[in-house]
């Protein structure tokens, strides 16, 4: 008796000792990665026809310690899953990459769609929507992501340089972070250019009418984060079928 | 005679009540499952949990009183469809990932039991609990979270039987429950059912 009786103690106290409200070990880094795309369904009404992706993954840095060590390892997947989702939306002949140079790097994974250099006297390619990726190198990024490029100066409709200025997104609630990006982070933002007027935008915000945030990429596997970064960029389109 | 007679009756009642048990307390480990929209939530069975009664007799057979308790359900679902938000001015967004869904309920209920069986003996029960449920409900994904507190009306109907060991005032007490709290304005209603195992002393 005495026995059940110390057996039933011991069950007890291990029930009390083994309670948590919110009990977890620890999480694989993978459990943590997060796809968010955001957008307004008037902006797709009628949805873009014709997309240029900017062949270029923008690190978002402040070049000091603090930076995330990144050497575009998993830049061929961003621009390549990117790609070719929009080809699968819209299809090879309304799909351009916009490119520094005439043999765009890393190697563009679908040679049938059609590499438009860019040219600073002539910034506006003749597109619905550009999309652009980013990726957050730096700690504390708080603010909202512009795309844009150094080599593409400080013209054209990009306006006045890829971080600053309006803020398109800052109406979002803080529960979702949008105004706080984690480091590597992989953004994509899609910016329409129907709105365009004389070449320039009426609202000093450049309209970004799509982004997708892809949460935490990069850990210290080269392999792992390459097929994350996939299966991210992946969902953000799977989840937004009102692209096309 | 009249008086002598009420007088007997009296005294056979306080000799009655002299043998019978004041009190039972009783300390268990829930074992429960989710029902309904609570099992849609999170299907996992929870181990992790403790609860506390005490109850005081009426009669030999009726107890009235009270009872506390803690559960704690947890469960990581993959590969589930985005989360759709508003977020207002109209602007939407849909959130996909690995969501770790955690629920804990705390009841605080009072109750009244009947038994069966005399002193001394297994004594089967069946009883009612009624008050109000605090239930915290919390969703993460990645580094998201969403989360609900609230306190709802709550009804517990549960049968189970005490063990006395030998002639001992200890024993096992075995039980089993639903528990029910009622719809909050932003979340389900709670539905789970719970088997306890635990240390009861009827004195």
């Amino acid at each position: 008796m005495i026995r059940i009786t110390k057996t039933l103690i011991l069950l007890l106290l291990a029930a009390i000792t083994l309670n948590a409200c919110y009990p977890g070990d620890s999480i694989p880094i993978d459990d943590l990665d997060t796809s968010s795309t955001f957008y307004k369904a008037e902006d797709f009404s009628p949805p873009p026809a014709s997309v240029a992706i900017v062949w270029e993954v923008v690190q978002q840095k402040n070049d000091d310690a603090n930076d995330l060590p990144y050497k575009g390892e998993v830049d061929s997947e961003i621009l390549n899953t990117t790609l070719d989702n929009l080809v699968n939306l819209y299809g090879e002949s309304n799909v351009i990459i916009i490119s520094e140079t005439a043999t765009p790097s890393p190697t563009p994974s679908n040679s049938n769609v059609s590499v438009v250099v860019y040219d600073e006297n002539d910034p506006e390619p003749n597109v619905d929507v550009v999309v652009s990726p980013s990726i957050i190198l730096r700690r504390e990024t708080v603010g909202t992501v512009y795309p844009g490029y150094p080599w593409w100066g400080g013209g054209g409709w990009w306006g006045g340089g890829w971080w600053g200025g309006g803020c398109y997104y800052c109406g979002y609630p803080p529960s979702v972070s949008i105004q706080r990006y984690d480091i590597g982070t992989v953004v994509l933002d899609m910016v329409d250019l129907r709105q365009l007027v004389n070449g320039a935008f009426n609202s000093s915000d450049v309209p970004i009418i799509w982004v997708a945030v892809n949460r935490g990429l990069i850990s210290s596997s080269s392999s792992f984060n390459k097929e994350r970064t996939v299966k991210g960029i992946d969902q953000s389109f799977e989840q937004s079928p009102y692209l096309n | 005679m009249k008086r002598i007679t009420l007088l007997a009756i009296l005294l056979s009642g306080f000799a009655v009540v002299s043998n019978a048990q004041t009190s039972y307390w009783t300390i268990s480990w829930p074992v429960s499952v989710g029902m309904g929209a609570t099992n849609d939530y999170i299907s996992a069975t929870s181990f992790r949990g403790i609860g506390i009664s005490g109850r005081s007799f009426l009669t030999d057979n009726l107890s009235i009183g009270g009872e506390g308790s803690w559960e704690v359900f947890n469960e990581i679902k993959r590969d589930l469809p985005p989360r759709s938000l508003d977020l207002g001015n109209g602007v939407y967004s849909n959130i996909s990932g690995t969501e770790y869904r955690y629920l804990n309920t705390l009841p605080l209920f009072v109750n009244a039991h009947y038994y069966l069986g005399s002193n001394g003996s297994i004594r089967p029960f069946a009883g009612l609990g009624i008050g109000t449920v605090y239930v915290d409900q919390r969703t993460d994904i990645g580094l998201l979270s969403f989360q609900n507190n609230n306190w709802r009306f709550g009804l517990q109907p549960e049968i189970g039987v005490f063990i006395p060991f030998g002639l001992s005032p200890s024993g096992v007490n075995l039980s089993a429950r639903y528990r029910y709290g009622t719809k909050a304005s932003d979340a389900d209603a709670i539905s789970m059912f719970s088997f306890t195992i635990g240390l009861g002393i009827m004195n």
